[in-house]
């Protein structure tokens, strides 16, 4: 009789949890059905609001986040904000973030929650790294989260725009701090809950069945969010174990209490470690000693007759690529990557940027600043300097239709580290030379193309072992079993893979050693590892500040040579300086001296940050007494205002 | 059918469904570990029915308990099957050849018919768990059939594991079963 009962409870439980399966399985799918109306639909929408697999963690978490992981983000409970004093420093702020020009100022509660959030922030429904669909929000990085900027005058801001790199987001820091934010033991799911009902008060609803439907989804959404907590921990405690524990914001105990900012983590606003993140992500490297610093770009016209080759050094041949390495190389998985939304977002993402700043306008000099709008006989006067010493390097705007005309014998070359002088960071830093094979295959393509790609890495690697380069050769044995994973997990091949050559014939392998491209390889390899930076349209020139790749030149004066060049000075949320054409910054090399709302010294004595280089048309030495080149240098500062 | 010969294998399918849907969301690439799981949870429901059928064919009836692991064996495979082509291959059978190649893709696609055929007759025809003449032949087939994938793709392509794992159990667990049939068919072992 016992054995009896025990086996219909035993049918009885099993049933239940079928059913149970079935209906998740149900509810998997209805999740998993994605709006193809939504953000990906249209170029634009795509950039500021398209997910490209940068989900960091559930909006409630954000909605919170002041409140609970203010200690952990290092922002003063008392502080006053920059942009309105009589309100509270947000943290969002702190880093950096713009705030949303469709924000109500309302608590961000409800459906129209993302509003109120930050600009280039996305909510979602897709977990973080393996982007599966669940019941949960999420929020999410777009690409307009960091290639977006406001100027900011003496008298307010200008309008967000899209596109320019934000100039203010230290993005590098806030990725540490979230890190540091996720280890703090009173994060709980509890916590979260608790200061969100104080925000966003939920009210009971009404009859049994709502009641009961509200308590199934409200415990499904606190497993989910206790799993993310859980798993983001130990993605953080993996990632100290490989790379060190993040150094901000509370690093300084790890060092000594007053190390100062800059010191512990290094790159500062408006700039990235772009390659530290790529091998790392990659190469599963540390990349502790990367110090391949690159201000985020502004993306305007980067359609492929004005730009052939993306990044500060012409290593990637195709947009999409090239926005694909750049969600990449922020965390996006290829997994994520391979959502039909995401990949759409990308490919539309990086269609916008073709059209920015050519069907799609930006904002001119004149109309932010209108007291300084050059005249027409300043253009002039400005224009025959600059056609005499820019033009080949540059190209220029057509005066009368105002399109970028890719003139110039030596636009799209490469300037190579001795002859621009800059600093060599950013193309010299180690293990650079790998790149390009391990970025191509890491998405995997299918049929003969996967083929190729196996056996390039196998070739790389018996090429390693005959060098006797036995740790290179390793190296490449992980990125084949990569490979043999990924080409199982994406059957019918990534929907952002792309293939090596686009050309009839290529050596793409001829640079594996760290030579520089030759010509014939620049032109059809999709990727290239370079000794030098590539020569391109310089268009919305004042959007660009602060200049160089790196961003150690303040303002155009300066890198005109028309004032010497600060050797150390304060970042943060610089106001603009419109006669110079960039940033208004204090001088100092003395942390402590910096304001509270630029906190970071640039010091551009340290490795990666040297302002050194495009001394064009003259080196500062040759100015400094020469009130004729003064003279031209002026007016050619005027002319850029128009660019 | 009791409810002794069902809590079982209900119980056993329930935890395998469990270990597919929540399995998945610790993995980065959830389509992939559920094809897998689904592959692993069809191999270890089958082993069951797998050890009755060579035990008992041709000499004693099958019973309820081999009818059920077996059904429940090619439920999972079916499912793996929507995970694997559905998911995996966007439901395009013609990149599974390209991809895999005939030799090891057609086997696949084979047993997934086979075995079909083979439950349906195991719940339509009255003589499934005495089968005699063509019919006893062809379940012996579609339990060679069986086998065999099974055995190539957990223990030869050993893909992870968990496979090696399951592969060696199962064909232990069939080794053990076949030399214990081989002792009692000799005449000494039935005295």
């Amino acid at each position: 009789m016992i054995r009896r009962v025990v086996n219909w409870l035993a049918i009885l439980a099993s049933l239940v949890l079928l059913v149970a399966a079935c209906l998740w399985f149900y509810f998997e799918r209805r999740w998993s059905a994605w709006d193809e109306n939504g953000p990906s639909a249209e170029p634009y929408s795509a950039f500021v609001a398209g997910p490209i697999g940068l989900e960091v963690f559930p909006l409630k978490y954000a909605v919170v986040l002041n409140e609970i992981s203010r200690e952990a983000f290092l922002v003063d409970p008392e502080a006053a904000s920059f942009r309105e004093p009589e309100k509270k420093l947000s943290v969002w702020e702190a880093y950096g973030f713009l705030p949303n020009p469709a924000s109500t100022g309302q608590a961000p509660c409800g459906p129209d929650a993302g509003q109120e959030l930050p600009f280039g922030f996305a909510v979602t429904d897709y977990l973080p790294l393996s982007a599966v669909e669940t019941p949960v929000e999420f929020v999410g990085f777009t690409c307009a989260a960091c290639h977006s900027g406001r100027v900011r005058h003496a008298d307010g801001f200008s309008d967000v725009i899209v596109g320019m790199g934000n100039p203010e987001l230290d993005v590098i820091g806030f990725s540490d701090a979230v890190r540091t934010a996720i280890l703090d033991p009173e994060l709980t799911v509890d916590a979260i809950y608790k200061a969100y009902g104080e925000i966003c008060p939920t009210p009971q609803p009404d009859g049994m069945v709502d009641q009961v439907a509200g308590w199934i989804e409200g415990q499904i959404e606190r497993q989910i969010i206790a799993a993310w907590i859980g798993q983001f921990r130990s993605t953080v405690a993996e990632e100290i174990d490989s790379y060190g524990p993040p150094r901000w914001p509370h690093g300084a105990e790890i060092h000594s209490a007053d190390t100062p900012r800059h010191l512990l983590e290094p790159a500062g606003p408006g700039r990235t470690r772009p390659f530290r993140s790529v091998v790392r992500v990659t190469l599963e490297l540390p990349g502790v000693e990367n110090m391949a610093f690159s201000k985020i770009p502004s993306v305007f016209e980067q359609r492929s007759d004005l730009r052939p080759r993306s990044q500060f050094d012409g290593s990637i041949l195709d947009p999409v690529t090239r926005s694909f390495i750049a969600a990449y190389a922020s965390g996006a998985t290829p997994t994520a990557l391979a959502k039909p939304e995401m990949a759409r977002s990308v490919r539309q993402a990086a269609a916008y940027t073709e059209t920015l700043g050519i069907e799609v306008p930006l904002p001119a000099f004149a109309e932010t600043f209108p007291e300084l709008a050059p005249s027409p006989a300043e253009i002039e006067a400005g224009r025959a300097v600059y056609r005499t010493h820019c033009v080949a390097c540059h190209g220029d705007r057509d005066p009368v239709s105002g399109a970028w005309v890719p003139e110039g014998e030596r636009l799209h070359d490469i300037a190579e580290l001795a002859e621009i002088g800059t600093d060599p960071e950013r193309v010299l830093f180690p293990n650079g030379p790998l790149l390009p094979l391990s970025l191509w295959t890491a998405l995997p393509q299918a049929g003969a193309p996967l083929e190729a790609q196996k056996q390039r890495l196998v070739e790389a690697r018996e090429a390693a072992l005959s060098g006797r380069r036995y740790a290179e050769a390793q190296l490449w044995s992980d990125q084949l079993a990569r490979l043999n994973l990924n080409s199982r997990r994406f059957r019918l091949g990534h929907p952002l893979s792309f293939d090596e050559c686009t050309g009839e014939t290529c050596d793409c392998a001829a640079e594996q050693r760290g030579d520089a491209a030759p010509e014939e390889t620049r032109a059809s390899c999709a990727l290239t590892a370079e000794l030098g930076y590539v020569n391109n349209p310089i268009p919305g020139t004042w959007l660009r500040a602060p200049y160089l790749h790196n961003g150690s030149v303040p303002n155009m004066r300066q890198l005109l040579n028309l004032d010497d060049r600060p050797v150390a000075f304060c970042r943060g949320a610089n106001i603009y300086d419109p006669v110079a054409m960039g940033y208004d910054v204090q001088i100092t090399s003395d942390p402590a001296a910096c304001p509270p709302e630029t906190p970071f010294l640039f010091d551009t004595g340290l490795k990666g940050n040297a302002n050194t280089g495009h001394d064009y048309p003259w080196p500062r030495a040759d100015v400094v007494d020469d009130p004729v080149k003064q003279q031209e240098l002026d007016a050619l500062l005027i002319y850029l205002r128009v660019l | 059918m009791t409810s002794r010969d069902l809590a079982l294998p209900l119980a056993a399918l329930a935890l395998s469904v469990l270990l597919i849907i929540g399995g998945g969301y610790m993995t980065e690439h959830i389509a992939l570990y559920r094809a897998h799981a689904t592959a692993w949870t069809s191999a270890l429901l089958s082993i069951p029915a797998l050890a009755l059928f060579l035990a008992r064919a041709g000499t004693r009836p099958l019973g309820q308990a081999w009818r059920l692991w077996w059904t429940l064996g090619w439920l999972l495979i079916f499912v793996h099957l929507w995970w694997g082509l559905g998911h995996l291959h966007s439901w395009d059978a013609l990149s599974v050849f390209v991809r895999q190649g005939l030799l090891i893709a057609a086997p696949i696609f084979f047993l997934e018919v086979v075995w079909l055929i083979d439950v349906i007759l195991a719940w339509t025809r009255r003589d499934w768990a005495e089968a005699r003449g063509w019919f006893l032949i062809w379940q012996w087939f579609a339990w060679l059939v069986t086998v065999a994938n099974f055995f190539v793709s957990l223990v030869v392509f050993r893909n992870d594991l968990p496979s090696l794992v399951i592969g060696m159990v199962m064909t232990a667990v069939l080794v053990a079963v076949l030399l214990q049939r081989l002792a009692r068919a000799e005449p000494g072992a039935a005295a």
